[in-house]
């Protein structure tokens, strides 16, 4: 199998031949789902710090 | 005989310490496979005769698909497991199974919308893979709203694993019907994606794909379970231990 | 040791109980039957009064029907026994929970989808469905109303803890109805169409074969979940 670039320009290659919108509107929805997917967990494990550095923080009774 | 190591595959604890590390590796894998393959189904394939260009949508779109239907299937064991063995770990997994689902699930419906406005000139078209899909993602959202309305962890997650269980053994007669609906109505349209016709330049790329997201799914699954169970034992002293020395490094 | 009934007795007692109860709630028993007709009169409001019209969508707008009035009526299935204690005295006294289930979801079986079923000819009439189409949909109404209260069940045990469980349960069980509601409906619009029907009946059948087996099971584990919490 022979790799070889489809697009002869920058141009040729975000037109796409009308369909360019549609393509790269699919690849961006992708990106941020997946940067949303990578995101969740990192938010939840620094809310969580936050929250046992305020009670470490507090007077024990 | 020993069975100590199958108790500690039930121990968030035990999973944490294991996979804290190398997780980021397996990230950091999983994310360049995707950016390869993504560079390779958009600039590197021969574009398709009959759709064009935007054949190239197949590359996130069919992955997406794949996994969102896998991953139910996994939520369902890890559930099947955390009701069988009624250990922590599991249910976690499949806690967060949930939401990873549901996402890309909701991706891989919003790519086969875009992708049908060039195709069939609708963003919309009643077809047996997009139904399914939409049903696919309210069986998604029911097990995380059920997920929700409990207050106590513990119900939560057997409630969850219940329906997850009982939606896996849903499922493919909810396939098989629309399947057989769709024929029965038989709009006259192309489909998104023939099996048969795919040439091999084009599915070394997808098949490429597929591996990456999967990949991408088992490392997303660990982070997001290890980040549940984080929360979920917040009062417990391993959790603690790890997060409450200020005098600790930096914690990433 | 203090004998138990058997089998027979403990569903025939459950059964003679929840059919009373039924009967006593008589606001309750009535309003899956004044739903089935408020869409009778609002199809041809909203839509069209025109016969050809409604004639196509009759099929599919009685199935909807049938299945949404089935859904109304689930939330109520087990929580009022869950709310006065009955269901942990039911759990704790050692009798199959199958059983029990079972008998409660043919009673709901017998005060909605029955009648119901009953009263689709009514429903036909007003939607002008084609003579041809009344022995069809009586059929899959039978068969498909009672896979709607088994796999409803479900949904009703798995929220029968939760104080607003309504729209949750909705939620959660339509994804399980799609299924009946296709081939409920093609039963109904391929005899219109003059096509042999047998077949579709034969899956209807199948379904409510399927969810006898495993509904009751998987509602009676849901309610052991619910009264733990």
């Amino acid at each position: 199998m022979e790799l070889s670039l489809q697009f002869d320009s920058w141009q040729a290659f975000f037109t796409m031949q009308g369909h360019g919108v549609y393509v790269f509107a699919c690849y961006a929805i992708t990106v941020a789902s997946f940067a949303l997917l990578i995101s969740l967990p990192r938010w939840g494990r620094k809310r969580l710090i936050k929250s046992i550095r305020a009670g470490a923080r507090r007077p024990q009774h | 005989m020993n069975w100590q190591w199958f108790y500690q595959l039930g121990s968030p604890k035990w999973f944490y310490q294991k996979t804290h590390y190398w997780q980021h590796w397996l990230g950091a894998f999983a994310l360049m496979m995707l950016v390869v393959g993504a560079i390779w189904g958009l600039a590197f394939t021969p574009m398709d005769y009959k759709q064009g260009n935007s054949f190239r949508i197949i590359y996130v779109h069919v992955p997406a698909s794949a996994v969102s239907l896998a991953g139910f299937y996994i939520m369902a064991l890890a559930g099947a497991a955390g009701l069988i063995w009624r250990v922590k770990l599991q249910y976690t997994v499949m806690s967060v199974a949930a939401p990873i689902g549901a996402i890309l699930t909701f991706l891989s419906l919003v790519t086969g919308a875009i992708w049908g406005k060039p195709t069939w000139g609708t963003y919309w078209q009643w077809d047996a893979r997009i139904t399914f899909t939409t049903v696919q993602f309210f069986l998604y959202l029911g097990i995380i709203a059920l997920q929700q309305a409990y207050r106590n962890q513990n119900t939560a997650d057997r409630a969850c694993a219940m329906l997850a269980l009982v939606g896996t053994v849903n499922i493919p007669i909810i396939y098989k019907s629309v399947d057989w609906w769709y024929t029965l109505h038989q709009p006259a349209t192309l489909k998104l994606t023939e099996k048969s016709s795919i040439a091999p330049e084009m599915a070394y790329p997808l098949i490429w794909m597929i591996l990456a997201y999967y990949i991408c799914y088992v490392w997303l699954l660990i982070s997001h379970t290890n980040a549940a169970s984080l929360r979920r034992e917040r009062k417990s002293s391993w959790v603690q231990a790890l997060f409450s020395d200020r005098n600790a490094t930096k914690v990433t | 040791m203090i004998e138990l009934p058997g089998l027979g007795t403990v569903f025939g007692r459950t059964f003679q109980r929840e059919f009373i109860m039924g009967f006593r709630n008589r606001g309750d028993l009535a309003n899956p039957v004044i739903f089935f007709l408020c869409i009778a009169i609002f199809v041809p409001l909203g839509v069209s009064p025109d016969g050809k019209v409604l004639a196509v969508l009759a099929p599919g707008i009685i199935w909807i029907v049938a299945l949404l009035a089935t859904l109304l009526s689930l939330d109520r299935l087990f929580q009022s026994d869950f709310d006065d204690g009955c269901l942990q005295q039911v759990m704790v006294s050692g009798q199959p929970l199958y059983w029990i289930v079972m008998a409660k979801v043919l009673v709901h079986w017998l005060i909605t989808g029955l009648p119901l079923t009953l009263l689709s000819p009514v429903l036909g009439l007003m939607m002008s469905l084609p003579a041809e189409g009344y022995w069809p949909m009586l059929v899959s109404l039978l068969l498909g109303t009672g896979s709607l209260s088994l796999i409803g069940a479900i949904g009703a045990a798995l929220t029968v803890a939760l104080r607003r469980g309504g729209l949750l349960l909705s939620l959660i069980i339509m994804p399980l109805y799609v299924p009946v509601l296709i081939f409920g409906s093609a039963v109904i619009r391929n005899a219109i169409e003059g096509f042999a029907v047998g077949g579709q009946i034969a899956v209807l059948a199948a379904f409510l074969v399927l969810s006898l087996l495993l509904a009751p099971l998987a509602a009676a584990g849901a309610l052991r979940i619910g009264v733990q919490a």
